[in-house]
């Protein structure tokens, strides 16, 4: 076991780890952090994606113990208890959501490139989503809720 | 109309969105241990000996089961009432193994790490058996036999007319040969089960599952138990697509909750997923079709050869599903279907989105294409010739096809993806390079499993403030069925949907459910919603009018409340169950066990362009029109959702989606790292349009479109490369170099 510290949605955590802890177990497991999903263990579904210092990465191939220090957000993170964050608000709205797995990971995604690229376009949103599996929605209405976040933004 | 024909995001969208909705793996019971699986890497052999020794030592583990510790209960893992009598070869654990992915062994562990290492040491002797992966060479007469008694599970044969006299008799005859591939489901949520065995000797059971009354079946077998001491819980589906149901690690997490009296949770890996489960069933499919000289199919056969791997399942419902499907879609007076289900030591085949209506109809639509295009006659046009009308009638079981608006839908998809001026221009858009074309495909599914019982439970009580509570058996997969249920029951009863609690019912509710498979969850969970709706709302009314003391033919619901026709005296909901509670000393509930009367016939015309680009073979879908029968949209934005999803689920069929097999059964391309599923850059333009004519059965005339909306989408996108480049090419997947093979042969 080691102690490390890190960031978590803003509060401060000490955690004794294992060396070979994935991000994603102590998100899931030792913290019940349950929203980040497991879908592949191997960083090809994008289900687990969390935001590392503003990036958008796969915690189920990342080893917490290099992540000492680092301010991690997790969809937990985004949303206070009575509002949504917009990026949020926008896959409700456009029907983006279906059976809600691949969400947590979609909406870490959009959100990660939104910060870098307020304005993307189709395309930008395409390649943003290239580490993002979804089953049931065809992303369609993924890409119509990221493009509509990004006009909301426009009036906020 | 209040709800109906509006849009709504699915009602717990703030749920998941929020990362707030708890599915199975979300759950941590106390003192809860980890279930690993060890399964097997050989497709076929004997267990000569198993040694667990070193896995018992690993501190942290608390049970290990192999064959000796099963029960010895053969059972088929799909039954779907308690007197099926599929094939049932399967045990929970065998002293045979039979595909690579087939379980060994089980542990165990405080955490699935010491699980997942106590598996691994797990020493265990196989005596290799034969392995037979090619059903056509396993149906061979002196093929190795997998059980005694030969490989053949089941043959069907079906047909109307003189098929073999009207091929003599036809103008001319088009033969082709069509082979689909091993497809994962690819829900993101793997597959995973909690289990817990009280000293009471109840077997509890937490899992995403689309069929909990059908686990009890199998669970009451192997464990004979009573239905009364089992338990299950359906929990949020994160997809399923036909995943999501038979028997698969339930059984094991319960022997190991019975051996150590503690929760036990067993998750698959995403390889597990994809081997140990089951795939969509790869076919192979041998069809040909005859004409008259006026372009009319005079004739139709069709022989199927479906890969079950070792264990039955669903393969022989799913035979006789796509057999009935065949003879739905074109007006043909001669038919013949012949399904041969074969055991084989593959991965095994079972129930994916379309349940064999992707495979009859991939054929069927390539096939019809090659007959027009041998006839010279427009794709379109030779459909529109030959496909069924609506209220015509189903040769096998003479009943009414319904409403059945095929037509309607080829014509639309037809104007919409300009389909006669891009044919026209297609030769001058050609390019060294890259090669464009067209492609259309029509087809059917089914709604429901009448006329076999289809039955589901429900049931509606009042609160005495006006809400509702409304309590289902059917399992939403994820694709919005209970918010599309909970729109129907707000619309009848006036009103808002958030005053209408919808509870999703377990087996302990008696509050039975056939299961949320064959397209039924709006066909018939949605007409049972609608009839006990109905129910509440004049139970109501006559309680409204004694406590206004008028005839109840004088009483209307109107702005939410029960009035009296031009009259200004009132009763809300809330007053409704006040009075029933102080007067009648009685609550309102109404609970309805219902069985849908008819089997609809969803109908859908998909048109696709593609560009293939001759020096690397990669196919780039660029346009997509799909055109859907759905009776009535509910809610348009779900039913886009599921088109949607659909089309890039079918153009990963076409495209590039399938388990390899070695020469050995090993799958070659295990997890999503080497198994390709469709992602955003795959997705084309996409223009859906719905044709909307009421259905006698469904609730407010709607019809399913989960399943349907699939079916057309691979034979429109192969059609639409062999037009591209002049081919015939029949399997898919159609990878790269398959595609160079054909223009460079």
């Amino acid at each position: 076991m080691k102690s490390i510290m890190m960031k978590i949605n803003g509060d401060q955590y000490t955690l004794e780890i294992q060396d070979n802890w994935t991000l994603l177990y102590v998100l899931r497991d030792v913290l019940h952090l349950t929203g980040t999903k497991y879908g592949c263990g191997t960083g090809d579904c994008g289900a687990c994606k969390v935001l590392i210092n503003g990036i958008a990465k796969n915690s189920c191939t990342l080893l917490a113990k290099n992540l000492e220090n680092h301010e991690i957000t997790t969809i937990e993170g985004l949303s206070q208890r009575d509002k949504l964050h917009p990026v949020q608000e926008a896959f409700i709205e456009a029907g983006a959501i279906q059976c809600g797995f691949c969400t947590p990971g979609m909406v870490i995604t959009a959100v990660a490139l939104l910060d870098q690229n307020p304005y993307p376009t189709e395309n930008e949103i395409v390649v943003a989503l290239e580490n993002n599996l979804c089953r049931c929605t065809g992303y369609k209405k993924i890409i119509d809720a990221i493009r509509l976040a990004s006009k909301k933004r426009d009036r906020r | 109309m209040r709800y109906i024909g509006k849009s709504q995001p699915i009602f717990d969208a703030r749920e998941k969105v929020t990362g707030e909705m708890i599915y199975a793996d979300d759950l941590f019971f106390p003192n809860m241990l980890h279930g690993k699986i060890l399964t097997s890497p050989v497709a076929h052999a004997k267990i000569k000996h198993i040694d667990t020794m070193q896995a018992e030592k690993l501190p942290g583990v608390r049970a290990i089961l192999t064959y000796k510790d099963a029960p010895d209960v053969l059972y088929n893992r799909n039954m779907q009432w308690i007197n099926d009598l599929k094939p049932a070869t399967e045990r929970v654990l065998d002293k045979v193994v039979r595909y690579v992915g087939d379980r060994v062994a089980a542990v165990a562990a405080d955490t699935a790490e010491i699980a997942q290492k106590a598996i691994s040491l797990i020493k265990v002797e196989y005596e290799e058996l034969p392995a037979i992966f090619d059903p056509e060479a396993a149906l061979k007469e002196d093929a190795y036999s997998i059980y005694t008694g030969g490989n053949l599970i089941k043959e069907l044969n079906k047909a109307c007319g003189n098929v073999d006299q009207a091929f003599d008799e036809s103008y001319h005859v088009t033969q082709n040969t069509v082979s689909t591939s091993m497809i994962h489901h690819g829900a993101i949520e793997p597959h995973i089960c909690i289990a817990h065995a009280s000293r009471e000797g109840e077997i509890c059971i937490w899992e995403p599952q689309r069929a909990p009354f059908r686990t009890q079946i199998m669970l009451g077998k192997i464990f004979k138990t009573p239905y009364s001491k089992i338990h299950v819980h359906g929990t949020s589906m994160g997809g399923s697509f036909g995943s999501k149901e038979g028997l698969m690690i339930e059984a094991i997490a319960v022997l190991l909750a019975q051996k150590t009296g503690r929760y036990v949770k067993i998750r698959y890996d995403r390889n597990e997923s994809m081997i140990s489960t089951f795939t969509r069933h790869a076919m192979k499919l041998y069809g040909k079709i005859g004409v008259n000289g006026q372009g009319k199919i005079t004739a139709l056969d069709v022989k199927a050869i479906i890969n079950s791997g070792p264990y039955c399942g669903d393969t022989t419902n799913i035979q006789g599903s796509m057999c009935s499907k065949m003879f739905k879609l074109y007006k043909i007076p001669h038919m013949r279907f012949v399904g041969q289900s074969v055991y084989t030591n593959t991965q095994l085949g079972g129930a994916m989105r379309g349940y064999g209506s992707p495979a009859i109809f991939y054929a069927l639509e390539l096939l019809v294409n090659k007959t027009a295009k041998e006839l010279n006659m427009d794709p379109v046009a030779f459909r529109m010739n030959n496909l069924v009308a609506p209220y015509g009638i189903d040769p096998i079981n003479q009943l009414s096809l319904g409403n059945a608006r095929i037509k309607d839908c080829l014509q639309k998809g037809s104007e919409l993806f300009n389909w006669e001026e891009k044919r026209a221009r297609q030769s001058s858009i050609e390019t060294e390079r890259y090669a464009y074309g067209y492609g259309v495909a029509t087809a059917v599914h089914g709604n429901g499993v009448a006329p076999e019982p289809d039955i589901t439970v429900v049931s509606l009580a009042l609160n005495e403030d006006g809400s509702m509570l409304l309590r289902t058996g059917i399992s939403d997969h994820g694709a919005g069925t209970y918010t599309v249920l909970k729109q129907i029951a707000a619309d009848i009863l006036d009103m808002p949907m958030e005053h209408i609690a919808l509870i999703h019912t377990d087996t302990y509710s008696g509050l039975y459910d056939r299961g949320a498979g064959s397209s039924r969850n709006t066909w018939v969970g949605g007409a049972a919603v609608a009839e006990i709706a109905k129910r509440m709302k004049n139970s109501m009314t006559l309680i409204a009018a004694e406590a206004l003391q008028v005839s109840s033919e004088e009483i209307v619901l109107e702005d939410e409340v029960f009035k009296i026709k031009d009259n200004k005296a009132k009763i809300d909901k809330k007053g409704v169950a006040c009075y029933a509670y102080q007067e009648k000393r009685a609550k309102i509930i109404e609970t309805l066990s219902y069985d849908s009367p008819r089997n609809a016939g969803s109908y859908g015309a998909h048109f696709a362009g593609v560009q293939v680009d001759k020096l690397t073979g990669e196919v780039k879908v660029e346009e997509y029109v799909a055109v859907c029968d759905v009776g009535k949209a509910i809610n348009p934005m779900l039913l886009e959702g599921q088109i949607e999803g659909a089309i890039l689920m079918g153009l990963g069929m076409a495209l590039f989606e399938g388990l390899q097999l070695d020469e050995k059964g090993v799958p070659k391309n295990a997890g999503f790292k080497k198994y390709r599923m469709p992602k955003a850059s795959d997705m084309p333009k996409i223009m859906i349009h719905f044709v909307e004519a009421y259905e006698e059965g469904g609730p407010f005339g709607a019809k399913s479109i989960g399943e349907a909306a699939i079916i057309p989408v691979t034979p429109a996108i192969v059609n639409a490369v062999n037009d591209a480049l002049g081919t015939e090419l029949t399997e898919v997947p159609l990878l790269s170099d398959k595609i160079l093979k054909a223009i460079y042969k």
